[in-house]
C-alpha cells in the first residue's frame, strides 16, 4: 500500500517537472524557433541542390544569447543576411569557454564555409583553432585577431562617442559632465576618448569627470559613483558600464540629473532622464559580414564600421527614437549634431582613434 | 553465478535511471516539437559519431572523472564532501599562478603547477575535515560553504592582483601560460589532453587502493560502520584528514588539468559554469562510489553534454535537453538514496522497538 503511494507520488513529481520544463523550453525557445525558415530553406536546398551548392555560414557565440541585446541583434542581422543572400545559416550558443572551443572546432569539422564569432571572449579559442586550420574562413566581430584567415570586424565607437560628448558640451549648464565607465582598459578608451574630444570641441571650459566601476555587472557601485559625480556638480553623466548603467539611471531618476545609455535605445526606459543613447549596430555588421562573403568580396583584414557604415550611431541624430526628445538637449543641439555627423561621415571632421595614440 | 547476479543487480538501478531519463527527455523533445529519433541520433553523433567527437567527449569527461573519484573516496569513508567546486577552482587557480610565476624550463613549471593544484585543493578540503574533527562542525555544511569562499577568492585574484592587462580585452583572467608548460594534447587538433591519462590512472589506482590495501579497508570500514571501525582501532580523525586531502587533491588535479590542458589560463567562471563539480558528484552517486563505475558514469554524463551540443548545432531542439535528462537522473538517484535511507531508519526503529519490549 505504502509502496504504491510512493510510486504515485514520484510519478506525479516527474509529470509536474516535465510540464514545467516543457513550458520553459517552449518559452525560452524563441531563438531556435526563429530558425525553421532557414532550416526549411536549407532542406529545400539540400533536396534540390543539383544546380548549385548552397554555401553554409555559422555564427558561434561564446555565450548564450539570453536577454543580451548585443547578441540578439547580431543573431538577427546574421540570419537576415543568410536569408537575403541565399546562405544556409545557423547560430550556435555556448554555455562556457570549454564548450565554446569545442563548438568552434565542431564548426570546422562540420565544414562550414564561413565561421563567424564575436567578442574578446572568443579570442583565445579562435587564435588556436584558426591557426590549426589555415584553409578555413573565419570572421570575428567586435575585436581584433591578427591572423591571415581571420577577418576582424570592429566598430569606431569613438565617432558616436564624439557626438555624445558634443551633445554634453552643448547642453550642460554647470559646465561639468561625467562618465561612469566599466573598467580602466584600453578597449573602453574608445568611448571616453571620443567623448572627451567632442566635449572639448563644443565646450572647451567644461570639466570631464571619469570614474571606473571595476566590472561590467555592478549597478550598485555604478550608482554610488554617479551620485558622487553629481555632488561634484555634473548635470549630465553618461553610463558606459554595461549592466552598471542601470545603476546610473537609477541615480539619475532619484537625483534628477541627465544620463545616457549604450548599445540599444535606452531612452525608452525613462525619457525624462535618459536623454540619449549611443548605438552599436551589431546586427548591421553581422549582416554586412554575410553579405560580403556572399558577394565574394570578403577579405582577411581588419574592417571597421563607424557612422558612415551605420555600425554606430546615436539616438535622435542618426537613428529615430520612440521617446520624446528632452528639453535638456533641445532640437537646436540635435541639428548641430546632425551636421557634425555628416561632417564625420564625409571625412571633413576626423575623430582621432584613442587606441592609436 | 552469484557474482554475475551481484553485478547485474548493481547495474540495474543506474541503467533504469538512465532509461527513465531518456524517456523523460523524449517527452520533452515531443513537447518542443522535435523528432525524438533524430534528436537522439544527433546526440549520439555529437558524443560518439566520429573519432573527433569521441575525443571531445573524453575531454569533457576528464575533469568529471577526476572529481568523481575524489568524491567517491570521501563517500566510501562516509564523508559527504560537497566542496568539489571550490577545490576544483583553487586547484586551477594555483596551477595557473604557479605556471606563470615560477622560473625554470617548461616541464618543471608544468610539474610544479600540477603539484601546486593538488596541494592547494587538498589543504582546502582537509581544512573542512579538520573543522569537523576539531570543532565538530558538520562537514556537509562546511564543504558546501567553503565553495563560496573559494569561488569569490579566485574571482578577486584574477580581477585584481593577477589580472591579464596585456591585451585590449577586459576579462577577469590570468595571462596565458607559456607554450612549453602546456599539458600536451593526445591527438593533434583534438581537445582531449594528457589530463585524461591522469584520470585513467587515477581510476585504476583508486580501485586497487580501496580493494586491496589495508588503509583502503579501513576507509571502507569507516564508511560502512564508524562505531565498529573505531572499536577495531581505526583513528577516525587521522583517516578523515587523509581521505579529505586526497579527495580534494583529485578535484584540484582536475582543475589544474583543465587550466593547463584546455584554456592555458585561469578564466573566472570557466570551471564553475560547465558544472564539472556537480556532474562529478552525480557520477559518484550513479555508480554508488565504485571507482570504475564512477569513471563510466562520468563518461556517460560527459557524452550527454557533448551530445547536447551536437543537438544544439544540428537540430532546433535546444541544448537544455541534456540538462533535463541529467536532472531526471539526479531525481531518480536521490530518490533511491532517500528511499534506502527511509528503509534503513524504519528497520532501525523496528529493531529498537523489538529490543525495548
Amino acid at each position: 500500500m505504502k509502496k504504491q503511494f510512493l510510486v504515485i507520488v514520484s510519478l506525479l513529481v516527474v509529470a509536474a517537472m516535465l510540464a514545467a520544463c516543457g513550458g520553459n523550453s517552449g518559452g525560452g525557445n524563441n531563438t531556435p524557433n526563429n530558425t525553421p525558415n532557414n532550416s526549411g530553406a536549407a532542406e529545400g536546398n539540400a533536396g534540390g541542390d543539383s544546380n548549385e551548392e548552397t554555401r553554409r555560414a555559422v555564427l558561434v557565440l561564446p555565450e548564450e544569447i539570453g536577454v543580451n541585446p548585443f547578441f540578439q541583434l547580431m543573431d538577427e542581422g546574421f540570419k537576415r543576411g543568410g536569408e537575403e543572400f541565399g546562405l544556409e545559416v545557423r547560430t550556435i550558443e555556448s554555455s562556457d569557454p570549454a564548450a565554446f572551443e569545442q563548438n568552434l572546432r565542431a564548426a570546422v569539422a562540420e565544414n562550414y564555409d564561413l565561421i563567424v564569432t564575436a567578442t574578446f571572449q572568443a579570442e583565445d579559442a579562435l587564435n588556436k583553432v584558426a591557426q590549426e586550420n589555415p584553409d578555413k574562413t573565419f570572421a570575428i566581430i567586435d575585436t581584433f585577431v591578427d591572423l591571415p584567415n581571420v577577418r576582424s570586424v570592429g566598430f569606431r565607437e569613438y565617432e558616436a562617442a564624439y557626438l555624445m560628448g558634443a551633445a554634453a558640451g552643448l547642453s550642460t549648464q554647470t559646465n561639468t559632465v561625467g562618465a561612469i565607465v566599466a573598467m580602466d582598459t584600453p578597449l573602453l578608451k574608445k568611448y571616453t576618448g571620443g567623448f572627451e574630444q567632442g566635449l572639448q570641441a563644443t565646450n572647451p571650459e567644461a570639466k570631464f569627470l571619469v570614474n571606473y566601476v571595476g566590472g561590467f555587472n555592478d549597478p550598485a557601485q555604478a550608482k554610488e559613483l554617479a551620485l558622487q559625480q553629481h555632488s561634484q556638480g555634473a548635470d549630465f553623466i553618461a553610463g558606459m558600464a554595461a549592466v552598471g548603467d542601470n545603476g546610473v539611471f537609477e541615480a539619475a531618476s532619484e537625483e534628477g540629473f541627465y544620463t545616457a545609455g549604450q548599445d540599444t535605445d535606452r531612452t525608452v526606459l525613462d525619457p525624462e532622464h535618459i536623454v540619449l543613447s549611443q548605438l552599436k549596430g551589431t546586427d548591421a555588421v553581422a549582416y554586412e559580414t554575410v553579405k560580403s562573403f556572399a558577394e565574394d568580396n570578403f577579405t582577411f583584414e581588419a574592417v571597421e564600421y563607424g557612422l558612415e557604415e551605420g555600425g554606430v550611431g546615436i539616438t535622435f541624430v542618426t537613428h529615430e527614437s520612440e521617446s520624446e526628445l528632452s528639453d535638456f538637449i533641445g532640437q537646436e543641439t540635435i541639428d548641430q549634431l546632425k551636421e557634425m555627423a555628416e561632417q564625420i561621415k564625409s571625412g571633413e571632421l576626423v575623430v582621432a582613434n584613442p587606441l592609436a595614440q | 553465478m552469484n557474482l554475475v547476479n551481484q553485478i547485474a543487480k548493481s547495474l540495474l538501478q543506474p541503467l533504469l535511471a538512465i532509461l527513465v531519463g531518456l524517456a523523460a527527455g523524449a517527452v520533452a523533445i515531443m513537447i518542443v516539437g522535435g523528432s525524438v529519433v533524430d534528436t537522439y541520433a544527433e546526440m549520439w553523433k555529437g558524443a560518439f559519431g566520429s573519432f573527433y567527437f569521441f575525443t571531445n567527449t573524453l575531454a569533457r569527461a576528464t575533469p568529471i572523472i577526476l572529481i568523481g573519484l575524489g568524491v567517491a573516496l570521501a563517500f566510501r569513508a562516509g564523508f559527504f564532501n560537497l566542496g568539489a567546486e571550490g577545490q576544483l577552482i583553487l586547484g586551477g587557480l594555483s596551477a595557473a599562478l604557479t605556471a606563470l610565476h615560477v622560473p625554470g624550463p617548461g616541464w618543471l613549471k608544468l610539474t610544479l603547477a600540477i603539484i601546486a593544484g593538488i596541494i592547494a585543493a587538498g589543504i582546502w578540503s582537509a581544512f573542512a575535515g579538520w573543522l569537523d574533527t576539531r570543532f565538530r562542525m558538520n562537514l556537509l555544511i562546511t564543504t558546501l560553504l567553503l565553495n563560496y569562499i573559494a569561488v569569490y577568492f579566485a574571482s578577486y585574484m584574477v580581477s585584481h592582483p593577477f589580472m591579464d592587462r596585456t591585451g585590449s580585452a577586459a576579462m577577469a583572467q590570468t595571462p596565458m601560460v607559456e607554450n612549453a608548460a602546456w599539458l600536451p594534447k593526445l591527438f593533434q587538433g583534438m581537445s582531449v589532453h594528457a589530463g585524461f591519462l591522469f584520470a585513467m590512472i587515477g581510476t585504476i589506482l583508486l580501485f586497487l587502493y580501496i580493494r586491496y590495501t589495508v588503509s583502503g579497508y579501513e576507509v571502507r570500514m569507516l564508511g560502512g560502520n564508524p562505531l565498529f571501525a573505531s572499536y577495531g582501532g581505526v583513528r577516525r580523525g587521522r583517516l578523515m584528514l587523509i581521505s579529505m586531502f586526497v579527495s580534494g587533491g583529485l578535484a584540484g588535479l582536475a582543475g589544474a588539468a583543465e587550466v593547463l590542458g584546455t584554456q592555458y589560463r585561469f578564466i573566472d567562471g570557466s570551471l564553475s559554469a560547465p558544472g564539472y563539480a556537480w556532474s562529478g558528484i552525480m557520477a559518484t552517486l550513479l555508480a554508488s562510489s565504485h571507482p570504475i563505475g564512477t569513471a563510466l558514469a562520468a563518461l556517460l554524463l560527459a557524452a550527454l553534454q557533448t551530445g547536447g551540443m551536437g543537438v544544439e548545432r544540428n537540430t532546433d531542439v535546444p541544448l537544455e535537453i541534456s540538462s533535463l535528462i541529467q536532472a531526471v537522473l539526479i531525481l531518480f538517484v536521490s530518490a533511491r538514496i532517500s528511499y534506502s535511507f527511509i528503509k534503513n531508519r524504519k528497520k532501525a526503529r523496528a529493531a529498537a522497538d523489538g529490543s525495548s519490549t
